[in-house]
């Protein structure tokens, strides 16, 4: 392993522990808030008036959530590339998962992005 | 990728490594699995938004069935499991504390059974109460 690989594999190391810790702060408070302190049996079923009321035009949730999807997606991808690691793949196969990987990753980033901001506006745009 | 070799090697990880280490690393892998299965899923609820309020709220309904509400409880505690273990396993890389692995599974099985306790009591009655009376789906 040449030296530029090996430091790409310890910043994707780190990036893992940094999205892991950022997703344990967020993960937490998401779960918190909608699954412990909301009760759907006083306050009623989720649905689109509930949740534009509570992220429209919050920049506060914007930042919150934008981070949020960014990690998730980083964290859960590159967990995955680490179980196909784990299995010693061809070089060839390695690139083919990583096509996949970044694909799936960039398109599920956009598509929850854009539910994300449409949220933010108060409506599909 | 042989999938037969891939159960087969990490049955076979398990039975010749057979600590406590190697299952929560096990357990880890799973659950991880089932958390990018479980966000994937969950922005394709979310993102019915984009087809207008309608479609949000009869994606929405339709997840939100005491068989849903129950299910969420597991959900939430796979997320607990993998965030605990998780914080444990960065505590190791960088407290350097990998000499005492085995105190800090314990620690993790704690914290895990008290965040469990909390979620089960605060979110299990609540599958019992009478969706319908809720205007949601039964």
């Amino acid at each position: 392993m040449n030296q530029s690989i090996a430091a790409r594999g310890a910043f994707f190391w780190l990036f893992q522990r940094v999205t892991g810790v950022i997703l344990a702060i967020f993960l937490f408070t998401h779960v918190k808030v909608l699954h412990w302190d909301f009760n759907f049996t006083t306050q009623g079923l989720i649905d689109f008036p509930f949740v534009i009321e509570r992220l429209q035009g919050s920049i506060g949730w914007l930042i919150f959530y934008f981070l949020f999807i960014i990690s998730a997606l980083f964290h859960g991808l590159n967990g995955l590339w680490a179980v196909v690691l784990d299995f010693r793949p061809s070089r060839g196969v390695q690139l083919v998962w990583l096509t996949i990987l970044w694909t799936v990753g960039l398109l599920t980033a956009y598509y929850s992005l854009t539910t994300l901001s449409s949220f933010f506006k108060g409506g599909a745009a | 990728m042989r999938l037969r070799y891939v159960f087969k090697g990490t049955k076979e990880e398990l039975k010749l490594n057979p600590n406590v280490g190697t299952f929560s690393w096990f357990l880890h892998r799973i659950t991880g699995l089932l958390l990018l299965f479980y966000l994937f899923t969950h922005m394709w609820v979310l993102g019915s938004a984009n087809k207008g309020a309608e479609a949000f709220n009869q994606r929405l309904s339709a997840v939100q069935t005491p068989l849903f509400h129950f299910l969420e409880i597991g959900l939430i505690l796979v997320i607990f499991y993998h965030m605990v273990n998780g914080l444990s396993i960065t505590l190791m890389d960088f407290a350097n504390i990998s000499s005492k692995h085995k105190s800090l599974v314990m620690a993790v099985v704690l914290v895990f059974a008290i965040l469990a306790i909390v979620s089960l009591s605060v979110m299990l009655p609540r599958v019992f109460t009478s969706h319908a009376s809720l205007g949601g789906l039964v």
